[in-house]
């Protein structure tokens, strides 16, 4: 990470991550006294404390953030995954790894989370549709994970899956998707460092509907690459087929980077509205890999992205 | 009542995440139902006994101020009258090829919507105002194109719009 050039937006002040760091420790305290899981016990925190950032564009509101996203499990409107999210059960929770490694591993919910101390990292987010956020998550990078695994030679794509129980994500009845929720990266995409393995969001543990208890978040891909509530890991050597690019391989690809140059049929990639702007703000431009070009644009040295869109 | 509401969501009084997006939304699907209505009366609501044919010229109005609505919106708000931007759009995406068709078709049917142009154009006026069906078609058609997963809205005005060509017609005197 360290010789990776950052922008200044993207981090977060250096005091701000320390008291942070304090914050989470005693959370972690406080977690194991009362016998909850660390990412359980955040959420039980009476007081948040506010988290002060030094970024140029304002964050999305929390309330924003966790009421207006895409989360077909529990329905195709934006205003669903908060409606109905509330039935999945969280708890307990574990990630199966499987595919090309050393060994099958199961981590439990709370092992996973102590594989690295929490760190905020503010991304922007562009959905494909046209519209976009920016985000203070809560996480560490997906490599930390990546890195304790013995992969095989044959590991070339990492592929990921969300918790299908339709009885709790009354979405999944319908078939509008071909379920569960299948995504996917490139080896060295997954381990790039940006690459978020997530667990929280203001500072405070995610909400169901925002893909909790464990989510990706890689934001130079457009949102629907960055799977929620994942459940199994999955290496494997081929280009994995994906639940988007499987339901309409014309209009989404394996890499959904963020492309202004590359349209879809159905919205315009060039620009962006960002969500809590005036109705008379101008769209803003939208930047190739989503303005993180100079931290992942190597990744895709010599790739037609016209082509591997 | 879609406008009112409208107006409250964009002066602030109703919070919507995305209000550009929502009334787009509204002003359209007001727009398509009260045209697939106007469709209907003539061979629906006369077998139900309703006389609403006296009715049709304030709903065509409706119509067409829902159109005009919708589309000032996506000009003026959300591209604020970048027109180079807007021509891309148009250049690229065929939903608002189709939109703009919709609305061309019932712009004929505007501009004769009064007494004297029906009575100089005697049976050349209900020929233009066939451009309804046409009006409906390219409204279905550029919803089509929009939409990602959510198709019940379009299965509805689909199967109506088909409808209208089993059921036989009674025209107004």
């Amino acid at each position: 990470m360290a010789n990776k050039k950052f922008l200044a937006s993207e981090i977060t002040a250096e005091k701000i991550y320390h008291e942070r760091r304090n914050f989470l420790k005693k959370l972690g305290l406080a977690s194991a006294t009362l016998g909850f899981s660390p990412a359980l016990s955040f959420a039980n925190m009476a007081d948040v404390k506010k988290i002060p950032h030094n970024i140029k564009d304002n964050l999305t509101s929390y309330k924003d953030v966790t009421s207006y996203n895409n989360f077909y499990e529990f329905g195709l409107q934006k205003s669903s995954p908060k409606a109905n999210a509330h039935k999945m059960k969280i708890d307990p929770w574990a990630v199966e790894i499987s595919g090309e490694i050393e060994k099958n591993k199961t981590y439990a919910l709370e092992d996973l989370v102590k594989l690295a101390s929490l760190e905020e990292r503010i991304y922007r987010l562009r959905c494909v549709e046209g519209w976009s956020m920016v985000i203070p998550w809560v996480g560490f990078s997906l490599s930390v994970l990546l890195k304790k695994l013995t992969l095989s030679s044959r590991a070339k794509y990492v592929v990921f899956e969300t918790l299908y129980r339709p009885n709790e994500m009354e979405g999944q009845k319908s078939r509008v998707l071909d379920w569960p929720y299948i995504e996917a990266l490139r080896i060295d995409e997954a381990m790039h460092p940006l690459t978020l393995l997530c667990f929280g969001v203001y500072g405070k543990v995610l909400p169901n509907q925002n893909g909790a208890p464990v989510r990706l978040v890689i934001p130079w891909k457009y949102g629907f690459k960055s799977i929620k509530s994942i459940v199994k890991i999955k290496f494997v050597e081929t280009m994995p087929q994906t639940t988007w690019a499987l339901s309409s391989p014309k209009e989404y690809g394996f890499y959904a980077n963020v492309n202004p140059t590359v349209d879809h049929p159905r919205w315009t990639q060039a620009t962006e509205r960002r969500i809590g702007d005036s109705i008379l703000a101008k769209r803003r431009k939208t930047e190739f890999l989503n303005g993180y070009a100079d931290e992942v644009g190597y990744l895709y040295s010599g790739l037609d992205l016209k082509k591997n869109f | 009542m879609p406008i009112y509401f409208s107006l409250l969501i964009f002066l602030g009084y109703v919070h919507e995440t995305n209000p550009i997006d929502y009334v787009l939304s509204i002003t359209g699907h007001t727009a398509i139902i009260f045209l697939i209505i106007l469709a209907l009366i003539p061979h629906i609501f006369f077998r139900l006994g309703v006389n609403f044919l006296a009715h049709r010229r304030s709903i065509g109005l409706y119509v067409f101020i829902y159109s005009l609505l919708h589309t000032l919106i996506y000009f003026a708000l959300d591209y604020q009258l970048q027109w180079s931007l807007v021509l891309q759009e148009i250049k690229l995406h065929l939903y608002l090829q189709l939109g703009l068709l919709a609305l061309v078709c019932l712009l004929p049917m505007v501009l004769t919507s009064n007494d004297y142009a029906k009575k100089i154009l005697t049976v050349w006026w209900y020929r233009i105002h066939k451009l309804i069906y046409l009006a409906i078609l390219f409204s279905i058609a550029h919803y089509y194109f929009l939409i990602k997963l959510d198709y019940n809205f379009l299965i509805i005005y689909t199967i109506i719009f088909l409808a209208l060509f089993l059921l036989p017609k009674k025209n107004a005197q």
